[in-house]
C-alpha cells in the first residue's frame, strides 16, 4: 500500500515548488493581476530594474514599469505589449525600453501572455530580459557595415567614371568585342553601387539616422507619384495597373519621399513577381482609424511558411520567378522599417500561386 | 433607453469612462475577442468579453473602483437589468 497522501500539504508543496520556479526564471518576469496590479516579481526583474520587491508589488503595472520607444517616448497603456496581449487575447512578444529606479533606460525584449483561470482571464504574466549587450552588438555590425558600403563606393565609382570615358571613346578607339565587354562591364559596376547604395540605405536607418519630414500630404498624389515612377516596369513586363482612390482629398501626416519610396518598393515588388499581362491593382482610402494603402497583384503569391521572413534583411524567396528577379533582399525591410517609423505597419496576404497584397496601414491624425 | 440596442447600451456605458475613444475600444473588443460584428453582439458574449474589457480597462486607469463599476453596469447589461432608470441612477452617482 502507498503512502497516504494529504491533500492540503500537497496543495501547499505545489504553491511552494510554484513560486520557487518563478522566482528562479532567469529572465525579469512580473505577474499582473485583474487591475493590472504587480503580484508577483522575480528577483532578475528586480536586478535588472533596480527596485526592492517592495516597490513593486501592488503597484499600478503601468505606472511601476515605465515603458518607452526607442526614441524614448512614454508608451500609453493599451499600445504596451501588455495592452495588445488583452486586446488580442494572444502572447505578445516586442522590444521595447524600461526605465530602471534610477532613471537610466534598458532596453528589454518581453514576452507577454493573458493568464487564464477556467477560460477567464484573470491577469497577465511577462517574462522579459535585458538586450544592451545584443544591440551594443548590433550596433557595431551596422556601423562596420555602413563603413565598409561607404568605402567600396568611392573606388567603385572611380570604376564607373573611367569605364564610361572608355565607352565615350575618350581614350583610343575601341573594337566592337572591347565595347561588348566594357558595357557589361560598365552595366555590373552599376549594380555594384545599387547594391551598395541599398545596403547604406538601410544601415542609415538601422543606425536611427532617419529623421522623417512629416507633414499633412493627400495621399492620393504620393502613389500617383510612385506609380509614375514605376511605370516603365509595368509596361517592360506588360502589366496593367488598376487604380481605385476616393474622390476626395485622403490627407495623412507622413513623410512624402520616404513613402513614395516604400510604396515605389512594394510597387516594383508587385512587377517583378507577377506574370506578363496580369494586373495590379493599387486602392488607397480612409477607414476609421487609419489610411490604408493596398497593392495587390496576380503574382506567384507567398508560401505560409515564408511570410515570417519577408520582411528580414537579405531574405530572398524561392518562387517560380526567383531566377529572373534579381535583388538585394533589402527592400521590403527597408519598406517596413520606414512604415513602422510612421506609427504605421505593411500587413500581407497571400496565396502561393494566386498572388499577393501588400497594405500600408498608417495611422490617421485627423 | 429600453430602446436601445446592447451595443448602444454597452456604448452609452462605456463613453463615461473613456469619452470618445469608447466605439473603437469596444469595437475592437468585440471583433478580437468574439470575432464577430459589434452590432451581432448578444447577452452572453457581454459576459465572455467584461473579463476582457475590465483588463484593459484596468491598464488605462489606477482607480480601481472605476474598474469595477464599469464591470457592474456592462453586467447589468448581460442580466438584461439596464434601463433609463438605472441609467440615469449612475449618472447621479
Amino acid at each position: 500500500m502507498g503512502a497516504k497522501v494529504n491533500p492540503q500539504k500537497t496543495k501547499l508543496g505545489q504553491n511552494a515548488e510554484a513560486e520557487a520556479l518563478f522566482m528562479s526564471i532567469g529572465e525579469g518576469a512580473f505577474v499582473t493581476d485583474s487591475n493590472a496590479r504587480i503580484s508577483r516579481v522575480n528577483q532578475t526583474a528586480l536586478r535588472i530594474l533596480g527596485f526592492s520587491e517592495k516597490e513593486l508589488l501592488g503597484k499600478w503595472f503601468p505606472e511601476a514599469i515605465l515603458a518607452e520607444d526607442e526614441q524614448g517616448n512614454p508608451l500609453n497603456s493599451i499600445d504596451r505589449p501588455m495592452g495588445q496581449a488583452f486586446l488580442t487575447g494572444n502572447t505578445v512578444s516586442a522590444r521595447t525600453y524600461y526605465r530602471r529606479k534610477d532613471g537610466t533606460r534598458v532596453p528589454v525584449f518581453l514576452t507577454v501572455s493573458p493568464v487564464m483561470l477556467d477560460s477567464k482571464p484573470i491577469g497577465a504574466i511577462e517574462v522579459f530580459r535585458d538586450i544592451s549587450t545584443e544591440l551594443a552588438l548590433e550596433r557595431a555590425k551596422d556601423e562596420f557595415v555602413a563603413i565598409a558600403s561607404h568605402q567600396l563606393r568611392t573606388p567603385a565609382t572611380a570604376v564607373k567614371q573611367y569605364v564610361g570615358l572608355l565607352l565615350e571613346g575618350y581614350s583610343d578607339p575601341i573594337t566592337a568585342n572591347q565595347r561588348l565587354f566594357l558595357e557589361r562591364a560598365y552595366e555590373s559596376n552599376e549594380r555594384q553601387l545599387q547594391i551598395v547604395q541599398e545596403i547604406l540605405k538601410v544601415t542609415k536607418l538601422d543606425l536611427e539616422k532617419v529623421v522623417l519630414n512629416l507633414e499633412t500630404y493627400d495621399i492620393r498624389h504620393i502613389v500617383s507619384q510612385a506609380i509614375a515612377t514605376v511605370k516603365s516596369s509595368f509596361d517592360t513586363n506588360q502589366q496593367k495597373i488598376v487604380i481605385k482612390e476616393p474622390d476626395e482629398p485622403l490627407m495623412a501626416k507622413v513623410d512624402s519621399d520616404q513613402l513614395r519610396a516604400a510604396i515605389e518598393n512594394l510597387l516594383e515588388n508587385a512587377s517583378n513577381y507577377t506574370w506578363p499581362g496580369k494586373t495590379i491593382a493599387v486602392s488607397s482610402r480612409r477607414l476609421k482609424d487609419r489610411v490604408r494603402i493596398a497593392i495587390k497583384d496576380e503574382g506567384v503569391g507567398i508560401e505560409a511558411q515564408d511570410f515570417p521572413k519577408l520582411f528580414q534583411k537579405f531574405s530572398r524567396i524561392p518562387n517560380p520567378l526567383s531566377v529572373e528577379v534579381s535583388g538585394t533582399g533589402l527592400g521590403l525591410y527597408w519598406a517596413a522599417r520606414i512604415i513602422h517609423l510612421h506609427g504605421g505597419y505593411i500587413h500581407v496576404a497571400s496565396t502561393a500561386g494566386r498572388g499577393s497584397t501588400f497594405t500600408i496601414n498608417l495611422p490617421d491624425p485627423l | 433607453m429600453g430602446s436601445l440596442s446592447l451595443l448602444d447600451q454597452i456604448l452609452e456605458i462605456s463613453q463615461d469612462y473613456l469619452g470618445p475613444a469608447a466605439e473603437r475600444f469596444i469595437d475592437r473588443q468585440i471583433s478580437t475577442h468574439l470575432k464577430k460584428r459589434p452590432e451581432k453582439i448578444t447577452r452572453q458574449d457581454i459576459y465572455k468579453l467584461i473579463d476582457w474589457i475590465k483588463l484593459s480597462f484596468a491598464l488605462l486607469t489606477n482607480d480601481t473602483d472605476m474598474v469595477e463599476q464599469y464591470a457592474k453596469r456592462l453586467k447589468l447589461v448581460a442580466d438584461g437589468k439596464w434601463s433609463e432608470a438605472t441609467g440615469k441612477k449612475w449618472a447621479q452617482k
